[in-house]
């Protein structure tokens, strides 16, 4: 199963939450960091893929 | 008594009657028969009789005529009230009596009068609205001084596109419809299934109302029917005014749009129709329209979606960005955090560092390699080294 755009976000505010709260032990912090960014990414992709498709739909409607 | 000549007895009545009706004119209120029309030569004989209201016996019937002078009477009688000048109908007409010893009497009349009938008109209307209201309650009712019908409720499709048209065959009102329909300027389709019949005229209502049935048995699932009759004929509305037509149109299942060409007066179908017109070109128009708000309704459906979405999209991106500076924040306080907290530990460890204490002056006295704290362990002659900050001094105890 594909993660979902809104899975991907609501994990990235908890890591950043954890980060913010010090809840996460230094040596994790790489890790956790690294996991952030790609789900930034991620995001990112996902939401510039909707962008596109969005334009091709709304463009392709029949104006009249 | 020696008999008289023919002639004389006709001159004698003609004065007798000249004498007792003269120029006189008088309104009388006859029913028409036998009409013989001459428009081309602008005069019309006809037969007037009066009968019994019960019984429809003939009571009394007199030969009448019109005149050119008065010939007009008949067209400003059709334009004013809308019915045809035909047998059958009552009248109140303005006549004076003449008598002529060859062609015997006649009346002629000098006018029609047009209120009577249309006051005659209206009532027979309103004779027939006060029985459908009080024989199908479930189909007409008044709610506010207005006919409501059940036609009139049926929901209206959000797209007409599927048409039942009646009308006459190759006839003004449906060349206007149909081309009016088809030349839309949108380009819209429509299908249109043609139930053609007589639209005016004796048996008009019950061919129509016949038309109406076929449809209903066709089974076919049409968005209206439009009933329409052009041409810019102002008579012969009967057919449109009567019970059969009213109870039926009010009770059909499929909306009912009404474009039956007059100016003057609404008939009972326009009035229990689901929608009512003037013309058949303005029914064809009525469905175009009705069809292009569904379609602005949906342009407009489709900027707000477009609208939607962007903004959606938007604070997608505003969020996405949001939490992208916020774990940039969030990491740099982080290490900050952990510096700061790893500087602070190193201070403190300066500050016990033992070898910074000796730098500042102090010694530190030690026992084999162990620091003394307590003057009391120290033996005398014991031998004690002292740490100093530069190195160690080994020395004796002279007196604890």
């Amino acid at each position: 199963m594909t993660m979902t755009y809104q899975d991907a976000y609501d994990q990235l505010t908890t890591l950043v939450d954890e980060i913010e709260n010090e809840q996460v032990p230094l040596d994790e912090l790489p890790g956790k960091i690294r996991l952030a960014t790609e789900l930034i990414t991620f995001c990112q992709e996902r939401l510039r893929a909707v962008e596109t498709e969005y334009q091709e739909v709304i463009e392709k409607l029949p104006k009249r | 008594m020696s008999p008289i000549r023919l002639s004389d007895l006709a001159f004698t009545l003609e004065a007798v009657l000249d004498e007792a009706f003269g120029q006189k004119a008088m309104w009388v209120v006859a029913e028409t028969s036998d009409i013989k029309n001459y428009p081309d030569r602008g005069y019309c004989f006809l037969t007037l009789v009066e009968r019994d209201s019960a019984s429809r016996e003939t009571v009394a019937k007199l030969e009448a005529c019109i005149w050119r002078r008065n010939y007009h009477t008949i067209g400003d009688f059709e334009r004013e009230t809308g019915v045809a000048f035909a047998r059958n109908i009552q009248l109140l007409l303005l006549v004076s009596v003449a008598f002529n010893p060859v062609y015997g009497l006649r009346l002629e009349i000098l006018k029609i009068d047009p209120s009577y009938t249309l006051g005659n008109l209206e009532r027979e209307r309103q004779a027939v609205l006060d029985s459908l209201v009080k024989n199908h309650p479930d189909l007409v009712w008044l709610e506010a001084g207005h006919y409501i019908t059940a036609n009139q409720l049926l929901p209206r499709p959000a797209v007409i596109q599927r048409i039942a048209l009646i009308t006459a065959p190759n006839s003004d009102g449906w060349r206007d419809f149909r081309h009016e329909l088809a030349q839309n300027p949108f380009g819209y389709d429509f299908v249109v299934d043609e139930y053609l019949t007589q639209v005016q005229g004796q048996g008009a209502e019950r061919a129509i109302c016949g038309q109406l049935e076929r449809i209903r048995l066709s089974g076919i699932s049409y968005d209206a029917v439009a009933m329409v009759r052009g041409g810019g004929s102002q008579l012969d509305f009967g057919s449109f005014d009567t019970y059969l037509m009213g109870h039926t149109v009010a009770g059909f299942g499929i909306p009912i749009l009404a474009g039956i060409g007059h100016e003057r007066n609404v008939s009972i179908t326009d009035l229990l129709c689901h929608q009512s017109v003037k013309t058949p070109t303005k029914a064809a128009a009525f469905l175009i329209e009705h069809n292009r708000q569904f379609e602005e309704s949906c342009l407009q459906l489709r900027e707000r979606l477009r609208l939607a979405a962007r903004e959606a999209m938007l604070t997608a991106r505003e969020n996405l960005d949001r939490e992208t500076e916020r774990l940039r924040f969030v990491s740099q306080a982080y290490f900050r955090e952990r510096h700061t907290d790893l500087t602070e530990k190193a201070v403190t460890l300066r500050h016990l560092d033992p070898s910074n204490v000796l730098r500042r002056g102090y010694a530190l006295l030690l026992r084999n390699g162990r620091i003394i704290t307590q003057a009391a362990s120290v033996q005398p002659d014991e031998t004690l080294q002292v740490q100093m900050r530069d190195g160690i001094v080994t020395v004796t105890v002279l007196e604890p």
